[in-house]
């Protein structure tokens, strides 16, 4: 019934009020962190599994947006090869002239495989034949943006219009 | 001269009182020690427990996994694939949007309407732009009449502003300017058409 014990020196007296707090800590972390780490594992896989649906889902839409700018030029031929042939197509069915087109394809983002086709389209025509080359360019492909378009008359006389276009295409090259 | 090492404070000892007082302290210090010890092991069985129980759901939400997702390597990987696949697909949609003008507008509407004009009335001149992102499409355009007849101006703004499509893209068309001028077929009318995307 003597301090002796806890007094012999500075250290023991240290430990023995050290010691004590140590094991308390080492205890309540052990069980707690045990507690906490199977816990937040659980809760964690928990919300996971909520999310996936959600995700897979925005995972569908986004395909199904981006799949209408997906093209396979690659195995058949260029791009510009089929849009050469679309234009010339429509041409032949709506009357409309045409005199120049350049096709210039552009790269937006070469890592996510996005380009866009820049064309450049000059013509004759009446206003009707120039909707209705329109009309049929839209049709095929509801994603060619016209960007600029500029008439004005070929002849003092004549209904025919000259017309500059720049049209634009984004897309995305899945090369096969 | 040399230093005597002797510590004479050594064979001092702590007064009873003081060396009473210190003992009890540290019985008391470490009774209490010991009580909050016992309170932490008496919870720890039941943490355990609760940790033992979330391991076992949470293995069992692995094995549902595992079994509806035969060809995925795990339930982490699996939602970390999505998230890169979410995350390359976002990045594509916005360098779509960047690249096209921010709400793309069809001129066709306007020129369906300006071919189906009466045969005095003509296109003279037609301009669409939509170039930059932020600034919206502006149509422009000049129609001809001869300069003999009436004039037929609002009959014509009322048939652009009654049509549907054109009313659900554009604003209201405004008439910029008429003037007089003379061609090869006689004097005309030459009125200036200015109409600008909605927002």
């Amino acid at each position: 019934m003597d301090c002796a014990p806890f007094i012999r020196t500075r250290l023991v007296l240290i430990t023995w009020i050290i010691a004590p707090l140590l094991v308390l800590l080492v205890s309540l972390l052990a069980v707690r962190g045990f507690n906490n780490l199977q816990n937040t594992a659980y809760e964690q896989n928990r919300t996971l599994l909520k999310m996936i649906p959600r995700m897979k889902e925005a995972s569908t839409d986004a395909a199904e947006f981006l799949k209408t700018y997906q093209t396979h030029y690659s195995e058949n031929g260029s791009a510009q090869a089929a849009y050469i042939s679309r234009f010339n197509e429509a041409s032949q069915l709506s009357n409309f002239m045409i005199e120049t087109m350049n096709l210039d394809p552009e790269v937006i983002n070469a890592e996510l495989g996005i380009e866009q086709m820049l064309i450049s389209l000059q013509g004759t025509g009446t206003c009707r034949e120039i909707a209705t080359f329109l009309k049929i360019i839209n049709e095929g492909d509801p994603l060619i943006v016209q960007k600029k378009i500029a008439m004005a008359p070929s002849g003092k006389l004549s209904d025919n219009l000259q017309v500059n276009m720049n049209l634009t295409r984004i897309y995305i090259e899945t090369v096969q | 001269m040399t230093h005597s090492h002797i510590n004479l404070a050594q064979e001092i000892i702590w007064p009873r009182r003081k060396r009473q007082l210190a003992y009890r302290l540290m019985l008391s210090y470490l009774s209490v020690m010991a009580l909050i010890l016992f309170w932490i092991a008496g919870g720890a069985p039941r943490r355990i427990h609760a940790g033992i129980e979330a391991y076992r759901k949470n293995r069992a939400l692995e094995t549902e996994f595992a079994q509806s997702h035969p060809d995925s390597p795990d339930l982490r990987k699996h939602a970390e694939q999505l998230q890169q696949q979410l995350l390359r697909d976002a990045a594509r949609i916005q360098a779509i949007s960047d690249a096209l003008p921010s709400q793309p507008r069809n001129p066709l509407s306007a020129l369906v309407l300006l071919a189906n004009q009466p045969d005095s009335h003509q296109l003279y001149l037609f301009s669409f732009s939509q170039q930059t992102r932020s600034a919206p499409a502006k149509i422009l355009f000049d129609l001809t009449t001869p300069a003999g007849k009436s004039h037929t101006g609002s009959l014509f703004l009322d048939k652009w502003n009654g049509d549907p499509m054109l009313t659900q893209h554009f604003r209201a068309i405004t008439q910029l300017q008429v003037r007089r001028a003379e061609r090869l077929d006689g004097p005309v009318l030459i009125t200036q058409y200015e109409v600008l995307s909605k927002e």
